[in-house]
């Protein structure tokens, strides 16, 4: 059920078996784990079921790194958390992304692609996309020939945009799209304008938490007491609370060894090269929508390219990809039609005429789209290549307390966002590949950016954030390299978990939230072994397993 | 001075295909129409005079190859082959963000100054 935490009565103690902190992709999607089982379980979240600024007030941040976007485009306070306002892009990490590799520092995670497979697959019907395939085998879906392009640097890229079943055209936002699902759950209350604000674990033993402080804007307050505890507050609050949970350690709670919020990660994005003229149509078939139609639904696929693991091995660079920007010719007939047929044309004789004119496209783009079930194709003025780079772990990019406090007296986070020469030297010489690739293919030929030719630290002018905020609490077995353990277990205790990209010990170049949402289901049915194990010795009833858990 | 997109969109279509058709004349061993535009082989060959690398250690490389004489397509496709080479070694010159084989690169530093 929904209950909004100013309705509760003040200092009347929550009580619950798992405790949920926040109500974003991973608390959803973990909370939706336990629904119908035994278990009594909560789920605190900040915000409402909309937007309200003084929640969102409570994320402002101090920034004494690189330039970064405004949090209210960021990161969103709310039922659903950030995936308000995604765009729905999906790609497992690479195999070569969990791998230990010598150059770069802080590398390797403890489990392996093949080991989080199931849970990716698993992942594919939380995030409603068309198959769990990210490969070549897209091609038989969609019901096209595969292309030919072969190259030993680049490699197709293959993502999906997740799909929603409740608001067409849109990715899951997981506050709309499970909302009737959590609030008819009976074992499940989903406390709204519910913020952590303190962890208590007892002036002497860090090793167990003991309850949680809760508090509203509006002045209420109370504690959760539960066997388990997950954070699955994002990026930069999980580190954030962490450090601001300090009764017993001034340094924070997990920070023995000054690991929480070192190793911050983003993936710097820019325009790394443009192409005009010849090559632009071949590339544009290359790289492009696919839709593969199943049940009455159409799933959307996307093709870019990407930097090849052997080259990133010989050459000891990062992890990049791109994607094309088609600058579509401005007064194509396929959209003047397009216009005419949605009412939205404002010149409907110029719209007519460019109709005319391009007959022989509109018919074309008529029977790919109504015959073929094909996205259209428009003639390009100009493709820029987007390109996302994976940034290195490094301690120095960090997020710390500031001495400043929000609203409701807890120290904003300071960002100090850094980015090194390993991803200056990844884009510069993944451009330079890319040009020399696509040219010797006969794919065009690349006007490169400056930035990515600028030979000093003015390089970081042509890169932005995108908001995926990840490695601040980050994944090992070792508490001296990392904050939780493969399981997502913060080290030192023995019932706080954390879920989300916080936990990535690297980053790749991909966007996070498939990887989100399967590693979150992979704890869920770490916390259903553990509860089980409980439960068999002391003779309650256990949470059942999974129909698709692996062993 | 950058180099204009329209002088170098100019001189594509050479770069693409270094020796057109039956018309090319060798001329030192280089086809005097190489380049029709003039005002654009200038451009880019005064950027390139002005651009550090290496890449002019193709220079010799490229006259060998041109002076093995034989008819402009064989010539055509010796050009082609050893600029596809630099393609796959990625023997660049970047001009002001546009990108050229070295091949290329001494091909129009030759055709520039014939």
């Amino acid at each position: 059920m929904l209950l909004d935490f100013d309705d509760w009565p003040r200092d009347r103690p929550i009580e619950a078996d798992l405790c949920i902190v926040g109500a974003g992709a991973a608390g959803i999607t973990l909370a939706r784990e336990f629904i119908g089982s035994p278990l009594q379980v909560c789920v605190l979240e900040s915000g409402g079921e909309t937007f309200e600024p003084a929640t969102q007030a409570l994320y402002d941040m101090v920034n004494t790194g690189l330039p970064r976007a405004p949090q209210s485009v960021s990161r969103i306070r709310q039922l659903g958390g950030s995936t308000n306002l995604w765009a729905g892009r999906c790609a497992p990490l690479d195999p070569l992304d969990f791998q230990r590799r010598d150059w770069v520092p802080r590398s390797g995670w403890p489990i392996d692609r093949d080991t989080l497979a199931p849970w990716y697959a698993r992942a594919v019907d939380v995030l409603h996309l068309g198959a769990p395939v990210f490969d070549h085998r897209l091609y038989p879906l969609a019901e096209e020939a595969p292309p030919r392009f072969a190259s030993d640097k680049l490699a197709l890229r293959y993502w999906q945009f997740s799909h929603s079943l409740v608001q067409p055209g849109n990715p899951v936002r997981f506050g709309t799209e499970y909302r009737d699902e959590l609030a008819r759950a009976k074992n499940l209350r989903v406390f709204l304008h519910a913020n952590l604000t303190d962890i208590d674990t007892g002036p002497q033993d860090t090793r167990h938490v003991r309850g949680l402080t809760v508090r509203s804007l509006k002045g209420n307050r109370t504690r959760v007491r539960a066997r388990y505890y997950v954070l699955a507050c994002g990026g930069i609050e999980n580190a954030r609370l962490l450090l601001a949970s300090r009764a017993t350690n001034p340094a924070g709670l997990g920070n023995d060894h000054d690991q929480v919020g070192r190793c911050f990660m983003e993936h710097p994005r820019g325009t790394c090269a443009v192409l005009r003229g010849a090559g632009m149509a071949r590339l544009q078939e290359l790289c492009r929508h696919h839709w593969v139609d199943r049940g009455g639904e159409r799933y959307v696929f996307l093709t870019g390219l990407r930097a090849r693991p052997e080259w990133q091995r010989e050459r000891q660079l990062l992890n990049c990809d791109v994607s094309l920007v088609e600058h579509e010719v401005p007064d194509s007939g396929t959209r003047a039609l397009e216009r005419l047929l949605h009412h939205r044309s404002s010149h409907q004789g110029e719209d007519i005429w460019r109709v005319l004119r391009d007959l022989d496209e509109v018919a074309r783009n008529a029977a790919r789209r109504y015959l073929d079930h094909k996205p259209p194709r428009i003639a390009a003025r100009e493709i820029t290549f987007e390109c996302h780079i994976e940034q290195a772990p490094n301690p120095d990019s960090r997020i710390t307390l500031a001495a400043e406090t929000d609203a409701l007296g807890m120290p904003r986070g300071r960002m100090h966002w850094q980015l090194g020469e390993l991803e200056h030297r990844t884009i510069a010489a993944f451009t330079r590949s890319l040009a020399a690739e696509l040219a010797r293919l006969g794919l065009g030929r690349l006007r490169i950016a400056d930035w990515v030719l600028d030979g000093g630290d003015g390089w970081t002018r042509g890169v932005q954030d995108v908001a995926h905020h990840m490695g601040s609490t980050r994944m090992s077995n070792d508490p001296r390299q990392g904050v939780v353990t493969p399981d997502g277990r913060l080290h030192g205790t023995d019932n706080l978990y954390i879920a989300g990209s916080s936990v990535f010990p690297t980053a790749g170049c991909v966007n996070p939230t498939f990887t989100i949402v399967a590693l979150t289901l992979r704890l869920a049915d770490h916390l259903r072994g553990r509860l089980r194990r409980e439960a068999a010795s002391a003779g309650r009833p256990a949470p059942p397993e999974k129909a698709h858990a692996p062993a | 001075m950058p180099l204009s997109r329209r002088h170098f969109l100019a001189l594509l279509p050479a770069l693409l295909c270094p020796l057109p058709d039956a018309q090319a004349r060798p001329a030192g061993g280089l086809p005097g129409d190489l380049f029709r535009d003039r005002a654009a082989l200038q451009a880019l060959a005064g950027r390139l005079r002005r651009t550090p690398g290496h890449w002019r250690r193709r220079a010799p490389a490229l006259a060998a190859l041109l002076q093995v004489g034989g008819a402009p397509p064989e010539q055509r496709h010796r050009l082609q082959g050893a600029i596809a080479d630099d393609w796959r070694h990625e023997r660049l010159v970047v001009v002001d963000g546009w990108v050229l084989s070295e091949t290329e690169a001494c091909l129009v530093q030759l055709a520039a100054g014939s």
